[in-house]
């Protein structure tokens, strides 16, 4: 009967835990997801050298998200190198656009 | 002699011991790459990058105060942040003179595919395409940044319907709140409007991205001890409720001064309130 009551406890304080809703994220984790995910949109897994801050953008985030050290410092770092990998890519993006308008204006010019 | 050389000994290895104490740390590779890039665009004008020259600057300002807490883990990870907003300026700036240039290419292109009576249309199509593409990018980030600024106008405009907003020469942005319209008589407790009032300024304070000190002030009555124990707790509150609000960590830092800094004659009651309050400073940039 002790046994039984016990079981019951340890069932009641198990479901009691599982159905806690769990904590949301502060709003720098959720910035940071947000940074992450403008990162990959702008193509910076496309550009090695994007690619590289995005992905200590998510290791920093990954650090944050289980807790080691100071999580709003990590979560900052992540927004940072993840904004980084964006401008990266974008300007990738723009150079790649100037050389062709230069290699087509000096063909023009060479008609 | 021996004697005297053992003492001097004694009195310089105490003397080396307390200065290791008291030392800096060094700066990490992140921090010293975070100083050079700031270095070499510090007195840029490039219109393009001036917001992030601003989260450049603070950021190198706040890892270089840190050196001297002697906390190695936030010290690097201060220093990472500085340099990677170095250089996301430098890329900024760059971007922004080369999409220049790219515009300026295209209207040269389709100038002298006219003058040679070509159809300017169909010779430029393609980079045409770049083009639109590319300016439709940096408009959207130009139509965010925008944004971003009227959001940070209009919170700031909130603000000052319950609090006094300052542009100081010296310090920055100080935005005052009265003591009592934040706090229990006496007390770090919040009053019953504090929540309403301390949103209104975390809203702002994520638009703006200066680092912060919070800072609590009182009058002068009851003891100098007691008032600058209670101006610390007052600040530290304030500040852990912004940071629960999501003020990033890393910006901002609480300070009490107790009675030491009236703004009011504490001989009077009108004066007495004004000096008990909290200063939110966003600290101005030096350079």
């Amino acid at each position: 009967m002790r046994h039984l009551s016990k079981l019951i406890l340890a069932c009641a304080l198990i479901t009691g835990c599982a159905s806690a809703p769990a904590a949301p994220w502060p709003k720098w984790v959720t910035d940071a997801q947000a940074d992450i995910a403008a990162a990959q949109a702008a193509g910076a897994d496309q550009v090695p050298a994007a690619a590289d801050h995005l992905q200590k953008a998510q290791a920093a985030l990954a650090d944050a998200q289980s807790g080691k050290g100071d999580v709003g410092l990590k979560c900052s770092l992540a927004s940072s190198e993840a904004t980084l990998a964006k401008n990266i890519a974008i300007d990738a993006k723009v150079k790649g656009d100037l050389q062709t308008s230069t290699n087509q204006l000096n063909a023009l010019k060479g008609q | 002699m021996t004697t005297h050389t053992s003492k001097t000994f004694a009195v310089t290895a105490l003397a080396l011991a307390v200065l290791a104490g008291c030392s800096t740390l060094d700066p990490s590779p992140a921090l010293i790459s975070a100083r050079n890039g700031w270095a070499a665009m510090a007195g840029s004008q490039n219109p393009y990058n001036a917001i992030e020259r601003g989260q450049a600057h603070a950021a190198v300002n706040r890892a270089n105060a840190v050196l001297n807490g002697g906390d190695p883990a936030k010290a690097d990870l201060l220093a990472k942040i500085a340099d990677a907003k170095v250089k996301n300026a430098e890329v900024v700036g760059q971007t922004g003179d080369a999409a220049a240039r790219l515009v300026a290419t295209q209207n040269e292109s389709i100038s002298i595919a006219r003058a040679k009576g070509m159809a300017a249309a169909g010779v430029t199509a393609a980079a045409n395409q770049a083009t639109v593409t590319t300016q439709e990018q940096i408009e959207r980030e130009r139509a965010a940044k925008e944004a971003a600024l009227a959001r940070r106008q209009k919170a700031l405009d909130d603000l000052k319907l319950f609090a006094n907003v300052v542009e100081d020469k010296e310090r920055g942005l100080v935005i005052s709140i009265g003591g009592e319209t934040l706090f229990k008589v006496n007390s770090a407790r919040f009053g019953p409007s504090a929540n309403q009032e301390l949103t209104a300024l975390s809203v702002y304070l994520q638009l703006d991205p200066r680092p912060t000190v919070v800072e609590g002030h009182t009058d002068n009555s009851g003891k100098p001890e007691h008032n600058m124990k209670l101006s610390q707790e007052r600040a530290k509150d304030v500040m852990n409720f912004l940071v629960k609000q999501g003020v990033s960590p890393d910006r901002i830092t609480s300070v009490g001064f107790g009675d030491t800094r009236p703004i009011g004659d504490n001989k009077t009651k009108a004066g007495k309130a004004l000096n008990r309050r909290v200063d939110v400073v966003m600290v101005k940039a030096t350079q």
